[in-house]
């Protein structure tokens, strides 16, 4: 049996599209409302339930195989992280350093970023942090007087992205600077203070 | 015997030495979940741990020669990456190798070998229920259960999937959720056939 082409067009013609179902349906609208990648009371309960299951543990004779590939490599450590030591039994010699003292450090670094950061809502740039020069007065002796200051920009590291509470990804960038001010006395003898200094910036970062 | 001082050792010990023990306590840190990726990605238990190993190496080439980019936080994300890219290799070379050797008997042996070397271990699970649990994973589409992995105990977020896996994070969304509802269900019917008591 044979049609011809116009029959055939008009057939197909007829035939329609099938709907979308509920399920999909609903899974387009949280996907465009950007709730598709939040879990259910019902998921989160089944995750909690697998995550009782801990991965097997490796190996010792991997462990030293894998260790072995990292000799002589410098372990990077973020400078803005402090390492809290952990909790061992029977080991409490080596301890290098306390609890109170990283939790000191930490707080010492939240104190300083809360003094380098600019406030919430600023759109201040970093290069208007640069017109005004900190005060070393404690480390230089009386008499002298602020002759020149430098920021000494050296290097602008990316450090990738990072999420805040509110789902936005920011990426975070160093700059990293290397401070130098000059102090002058009457006698014109020169006293020059340098401070090493890191400031961290958030900037949005585009999704699609 | 002469007394030790502490302090003398401490500042004679090189500054390798520290880097290793770091590097150790990070490996028995995220070891365990790297591996675990690793398994669901090749066929035997030593094949995770080559691909794991190799992974390794990549990232510590990089950092070695400072062509890493980002601090220790992107370490993760890339030795997925680069675990799941050495495992796909490794597959395509399996693949070519298969077909020139028959292979029944060495499957049998892998089986055997693989059930000394469970994927999970813990104090809050009966052996079951580890035992169902991964037996229901293996049989999974891997598209399904690489999500579930990185998602429950690799700890990424669905961002971090779709760039380990390159997609977008509402599809692997999608696919985290095909996949627990088709476990969950897989394990309900063990349960009820009585072969798991959760």
């Amino acid at each position: 049996m044979k049609q011809d082409p116009p029959t055939l067009d008009g057939e197909l013609r007829k035939l329609q599209s099938a709907s979308l179902d509920d399920a999909f349906l609903a899974r387009l609208e949280s996907s465009a409302a950007g709730t598709w990648t939040e879990l259910t009371r019902d998921e989160l309960q089944f995750e909690l339930f697998l995550r009782q299951n801990s991965p097997a543990g490796l190996s010792t004779d991997f462990l030293t195989r894998l260790e072995s590939v990292t000799r002589n490599v410098h372990f990077t450590v973020n400078e803005k992280i402090v390492l809290f030591p952990k909790e061992r039994g029977a080991t409490g010699a080596s301890k290098k350093y306390s609890t109170w003292a990283a939790a000191a450090a930490v707080a010492f670094i939240g104190a300083a970023s809360a003094l380098m950061l600019p406030s919430k809502g600023s759109n201040s740039q970093v290069a208007q942090n640069l017109s005004t020069a900190p005060a070393y007065s404690a480390a230089v002796p009386q008499n002298f007087v602020p002759a020149s200051f430098n920021r000494g920009l050296s290097a602008v590291h990316d450090e990738g992205i990072v999420w805040k509470d509110n789902k936005q990804p920011q990426r975070l960038l160093r700059f990293v600077y290397m401070e130098k001010m000059t102090y002058k006395d009457a006698n014109g003898r020169i006293v020059e203070v340098e401070q090493p200094k890191a400031l961290y910036r958030l900037l949005p970062e585009n999704t699609d | 015997m002469d007394e030790v001082n502490p302090m003398t050792l401490h500042t004679a010990a090189p500054q390798s030495a520290s880097a290793a023990s770091a590097w150790r306590e990070w490996l028995v840190d995220h070891g365990p979940k790297l591996l675990l990726f690793a398994r669901q990605q090749t066929r035997s238990h030593e094949d995770a741990k080559d691909v794991f190993q190799d992974a390794l190496v990549k990232l510590v080439d990089k950092v070695r020669t400072g062509e890493f980019v980002g601090g220790q936080e992107a370490w993760q994300p890339y030795l997925y990456t680069a675990i799941r890219r050495l495992a796909i290799d490794l597959s395509r070379r399996d693949d070519r190798r298969k077909r020139r050797e028959d292979s029944v008997s060495a499957d049998s042996e892998t089986d055997q070998y693989e059930a000394f070397h469970p994927w999970f271990e813990g104090d809050e699970s009966d052996d079951e229920t580890r035992s169902q649990l991964e037996s229901r994973l293996k049989e999974l589409p891997e598209k399904f259960s690489e999500v579930i992995i990185l998602k429950v105990w690799g700890e990424r977020t669905f961002a971090e999937i779709g760039e380990t896996i390159g997609i977008s994070q509402n599809t692997a969304a999608s696919r985290y959720r095909y996949g627990l509802e088709a476990l969950k269900k897989s394990l309900s019917t063990a349960r009820r056939r009585g072969d798991l008591s959760i």
